[in-house]
């Protein structure tokens, strides 16, 4: 529905350069990028508070590059909430069909606080709430206008973890409930892959890499995606052709992979996809190594588990495993992981 | 036993001291009592610090206090009593209302003006704009002759502007407008500034939210931007106004008549002398003083909004 084409725009310290991408409707998409990398001036460009220098923004073939905020059917929610401090809560949330004069403001109001579960504060002032209240008030102010598209501008930097959960919640219900698009800024990987139907991967102003999480953190094309969105192994290696495999040398440890490269290359292997046992195995993998236990990260609901097979490998493995195998520092260990498994991009 | 002092017994304790002195007259007494109450009331406001920099600061703070409470003080002490004289001459009382309702009229063009531009200063970068600013700022530096002589060049009746609108029958020169526009010239940039800094302080993405809901520019404006500086508004009004009504250089040049409270004092303490002049003079402070107090208090009231 939305189909941004060629922006670019220098603001401040900030620039886009030439960001395309486009988002379906009702789909949850996010932007995924570290400080800087002009997340939020491209989603306030989206809401319409800045003109691009060049492109375009359709919206259902319509364009909208230069049509003013308050006549986009959009709504924005900031990390740090920005509530109107002269209103109480029911003033902010109501504010926006005020402005339309809406039929049936009380009811709508109320039903949506019961709804984002703010129903007990509508009388407060914004600065007697906590973080994730302020937060709910600023979504439930959004969600009563219905919008086409949702923009979320880090709405969950500012909030501790245990509201930040129950906030992902939240907004995963209403992204279900009302079928809403949604655009998502953060610099949080986690959040984004637990978020995003699809990713749009943002460096320096432009956008580096598009897709669905899974294919992001599984296939990144390029060092920069792959360390951001924390692929886990990275190794720089020299790559040859034998047969349909590529043989990736990376400090004399041979990798083998299904992906085509040569010369110059950068593999990556999702610690996850690693699978640790006490002997050798004969299988149809071709990445077979004996390596050392170097270390054991309890990285709570998974072990980070380091073994040096020539190279670091960084394995992610359960409790359990950990126990089962009797894994401690020093072990000796075996390690396999398809060929498919590792993802190759050249430099 | 040790006795806690807490600065309002201080204060009550010094208050009557203090009253006795002043209708004795005995002014070093009362100017060392005072500044000694400012000094403990600093120390036992706040937790108790020995730091001898904070002591050797607040003692020469003290100085100042005394050096712009001492002449009014003493002003009402001789004044008052004789106040009666003031309020029973017509054209003390008359001075004052035109001063005031002058001040009044000259704030509320500053405002009405003032706001779109402080508006424009602190949301939009342009080319000039530290000119511009400099411009609004410049009142400040101008001494007041100068200012009165430039105004009268152009609001004289050969004036640039003066000429035309005297056509249409608006005098400057001797009239009640001409003391409106040299009290506006010379409040312009406390109102401006005052204003600003509110403007400043509302953050941006408020004014974003309200129109990604549906307002347009105006309408946040008056619903979110406005609303949020209402202190600055008031207290930009006041200063404002203050500044206007103890305007006298610009005033006298270009509208002697009809006479402002300052413009009358000047001219009883030339005809009359340091004592004719004393009532009214306490008088004018009196009233700017009591609309000081009461504006201040009231804008102390309104809470500022400081988001989150």
């Amino acid at each position: 529905m939305m189909e941004v084409e060629g922006i670019s725009k220098e603001w401040d310290d900030f620039q886009l350069k030439n960001v395309s991408f486009d988002v379906e409707r009702g789909e949850y998409f996010v932007l995924l990028g570290p400080t800087g990398a002009g997340k939020t001036l491209l989603l306030e460009l989206l809401a319409g508070f800045y003109e691009p220098d060049e492109g375009r923004v359709m919206v259902d073939d319509e364009d909208y590059t230069f049509k003013e905020p308050h006549k986009r059917d959009f709504a924005f929610v900031y990390q740090d909430y920005m509530l109107f401090p002269h209103m109480d809560v029911r003033e902010n949330i109501a504010y926006g069909l005020e402005v339309r004069d809406a039929d049936g403001i009380q009811e709508k109001v109320l039903s949506i606080a019961r709804e984002i579960g703010v129903e007990d504060l509508l009388k407060r002032k914004p600065r007697t709430l906590s973080g994730g209240e302020q937060q709910r008030v600023s979504l439930a102010r959004a969600l009563i206008m219905e919008p086409e598209i949702l923009l979320l501008d880090e709405p969950f930097g500012s909030l501790d973890y245990k509201t930040t959960e129950e906030l992902r919640e939240l907004v995963k219900d209403i992204h279900k409930d009302y079928g809403c698009t949604v655009i998502h800024v953060t610099h949080d990987q986690e959040e984004a892959v637990l978020m995003g139907d699809r990713l749009g991967v943002m460096k320096d102003g432009a956008i580096v890499q598009i897709g669905e999480p899974q294919g992001i953190m599984r296939r990144p094309t390029s060092k920069f995606v792959a360390e951001f969105v924390g692929t886990g192994n990275i190794f720089h290696g020299k790559a040859g052709r034998d047969g349909d495999v590529t043989i990736i040398d990376v400090d004399g440890v041979e990798i083998y992979s299904t992906a085509k490269a040569r010369g110059d290359v950068t593999a990556t292997i999702r610690p996850e996809d690693i699978i640790v046992s006490e002997e050798g195995f004969e299988s149809s993998a071709r990445n077979n190594f004996k390596g050392v236990v170097r270390r054991i990260t309890d990285r709570g609901i998974y072990q980070e588990v380091e073994i040096d097979i020539g190279v670091p490998m960084i394995v992610f493995i359960t409790r359990q495993s950990v126990e089962g195998l009797g894994l401690e520092e020093g072990k000796d260990i075996y390690l396999l992981f398809k060929a498919s498994a590792v993802h190759l991009f050249n430099e | 036993m040790k006795v806690e002092i807490t600065p309002t017994a201080l204060i009550m304790a010094i208050v009557p001291i203090l009253a006795v002195l002043y209708f004795l007259g005995l002014w070093i007494p009362l100017t060392a009592v005072t500044g000694l109450t400012v000094f403990f009331l600093i120390f036992f406001s706040e937790i108790k610090d020995e730091d001898p920099t904070f002591i050797i600061f607040s003692i020469i703070a003290i100085f100042l206090i005394v050096f712009v409470l001492l002449p009014i003080s003493q002003l009402f002490y001789s004044a008052l009593p004789e106040i009666e004289r003031a309020l029973s001459d017509p054209y003390a009382v008359n001075s004052i209302v035109t001063s005031i309702s002058a001040a009044f009229t000259a704030t509320l063009i500053g405002l009405l003006l003032g706001i779109p531009l402080a508006y424009v200063l602190s949301r939009k970068n342009f080319p000039g704009k530290s000119f511009v600013e400099g411009i609004i700022d410049l009142p400040m530096v101008v001494p007041h002759t100068v200012a009165g002589i430039a105004l009268l060049v152009v609001f004289g009746r050969h004036g640039s502007l003066g000429e035309p609108l005297g056509q249409v029958g608006l005098d400057f020169v001797d009239a009640f407008p001409g003391i409106v526009v040299a009290m506006l010239f010379v409040s312009i940039p406390f109102i401006v500034n005052q204003v600003r800094e509110g403007f400043e302080k509302v953050d941006p993405r408020l004014e974003k939210v309200a129109m990604s809901l549906g307002a347009d520019r105006k309408r946040t404006f008056f619903t979110i931007s406005l609303p949020l500086i209402k202190r600055n508004i008031i207290s930009g009004g006041v200063m404002g106004w203050a500044r206007a009504i103890s305007e006298f250089g610009a005033v006298v040049l270009i509208a002697y008549y009809p006479r402002t409270a300052p413009v009358y004092i000047y001219e009883s303490f030339l005809r009359r002398g340091l004592l004719a002049s004393q009532p009214i003079a306490a008088l004018l402070l009196l009233v700017t003083l009591t609309a000081f107090i009461i504006l201040r208090t009231f804008t102390r009231r309104l809470k500022p909004y400081d988001g989150g």
